[in-house]
C-alpha cells in the first residue's frame, strides 16, 4: 500500500504519465490513485506538464551516424592479462590450439619451487652443519658441549 | 550471454561491425541528450562523436551488473558535457543562454508559433541548474529508469526525485506565469 504522501511524491518527481513512474511501484500506484480522487487533479496537472514539455523536439543529426563511423578508432591495445590469454590459448593455422603452452606455463611455478627447495637444502648444507673439524674445534673452545647420554 | 554483452565483448576484441551496430542503436540517442543539456547541435555532435570513442577504447570497462549500455553511454555523455558546461562557465558566457542555445536546427520544420514555443521551452530547461536539467531530460525524454538516472548523475533514487520535483515544479511556475 503507498501513502498519500508517496503518491504525491511521485506525480512531483515523475510526472502524470505512469510509465515513467518506477516499475517496482507503478502497479501498486495505479491500485492506491484510486483511494485518493482529489490525487486525480495533480494527475491532470502533471499530465499538463508532461505535454508541454513534449512539444521540444531535437535536430534530426543527419549525416551523424557517417561522422561516427567514419572517425578513425585508434588500434586496440589489449591488456597485459588480456594478451598473455591469447597467446596461452592461440589456435595454430590447422585449428589446434598449441597445448604446450599452457603446460609450458604450469611448470613454470613448478621449476620455481624446485629452484627455491634446493637453494633451501644447500644453504642448510653450508650454514648449519659443521664438518668434522669445525666441530672439533669449537669444541676445543669450549662452545659446544660434547652430548653426555 | 545477453545481446548487449555479446556486443560488447565483439568490441572489445576490435570488432568494427559491432561498434557500427552500437552507433546505429544508440548513436542518435545520446546526440539527443547532449543537445537537451547543451542546447547546440555542434557540441552535441562533438560530444557524442568522444562518447562513441570511448566506447570503442574503454569497452572493456563496462560492467553488466551496474546497468546497461545505453545508461553507461550516457554517463559518458554526461560527464562530457558537464566538462563543456564548465568550460563554458569559465568563459563566462553560461549566463546568457540565449547566445548558446541553438533552436534553429531543431525548429525549421515547425510552424511559426510552434518555433516559438519550442525556443522558448529550450530557454527554460535550459535555465534549470544542471543537475535538474539532467535528471529530467534523463527521466523525461530519454527515458531512463530512476535507477539509471540515478547512476548517471551518481546520486541515490531520493536525490534524483528531490531533483526531478524541483524541476519540475520550477518549470510549471513558468509555465503558470506565461499562461497568464
Amino acid at each position: 500500500m503507498l501513502s498519500r504522501d508517496r503518491l504525491i511524491s511521485l506525480i512531483d518527481a515523475y510526472g502524470g504519465d505512469l510509465q515513467r513512474w518506477p516499475a517496482a511501484e507503478r502497479e501498486l500506484a495505479k491500485q492506491c490513485l484510486d483511494n485518493y480522487p482529489e490525487l486525480l487533479a495533480e494527475l491532470k496537472n502533471a499530465q499538463a506538464l508532461d505535454s508541454w514539455l513534449s512539444d521540444s523536439q531535437t535536430p534530426a543529426f543527419a549525416g551523424l551516424e557517417a561522422r561516427l563511423l567514419a572517425q578513425p578508432l585508434p588500434p586496440r591495445r589489449a591488456g597485459i592479462l588480456e594478451r598473455v590469454g591469447h597467446w596461452l590459448m592461440a589456435d595454430t593455422s590447422a585449428g589446434a590450439t598449441q597445448w604446450w603452452r599452457p603446460a609450458a606455463l604450469a611448470c613454470i611455478p613448478l621449476m620455481l619451487g624446485l629452484y627455491v627447495g634446493l637453494q633451501l637444502n644447500m644453504d642448510n648444507d653450508t650454514n648449519t652443519w659443521l664438518t668434522t673439524d669445525e666441530e672439533l674445534y669449537w669444541m676445543a673452545l669450549g662452545e659446544i658441549a660434547e652430548e653426555t647420554p | 550471454m545477453s545481446i548487449e554483452e555479446q556486443m560488447m565483448q565483439a568490441i572489445v576484441a576490435g570488432r568494427q561491425d559491432a561498434y557500427a551496430r552500437a552507433v546505429h542503436q544508440y548513436g542518435r540517442l545520446i546526440a539527443a541528450y547532449a543537445y537537451r543539456l547543451l542546447g547546440n547541435q555542434a557540441e552535441a555532435e562533438d560530444v557524442a562523436q568522444e562518447t562513441f570513442l570511448k566506447l570503442w577504447t574503454q569497452a572493456a570497462r563496462w560492467d553488466p551488473a551496474r546497468g546497461n549500455v545505453s545508461a553507461w553511454l550516457h554517463r559518458i555523455a554526461h560527464n562530457l558535457c558537464v566538462d563543456n558546461l564548465r568550460k563554458r562557465s569559465a568563459l563566462a558566457i553560461d549566463a546568457d543562454l540565449d547566445s548558446v542555445i541553438d533552436t534553429g536546427a531543431a525548429a525549421a520544420d515547425l510552424g511559426l508559433a510552434a518555433q516559438r514555443q519550442h525556443e522558448r521551452l529550450q530557454q527554460l530547461i535550459g535555465g534549470l541548474p544542471e543537475r535538474q536539467r539532467s535528471a529530467l531530460i534523463l527521466v523525461h525524454y530519454q527515458g531512463l529508469s530512476n535507477q539509471q538516472a540515478a547512476d548517471v548523475l551518481d546520486v541515490s533514487v531520493d536525490a534524483l526525485e528531490s531533483l526531478l520535483a524541483r524541476a519540475r515544479r520550477a518549470l510549471k511556475s513558468q509555465m503558470s506565469v506565461e499562461d497568464k
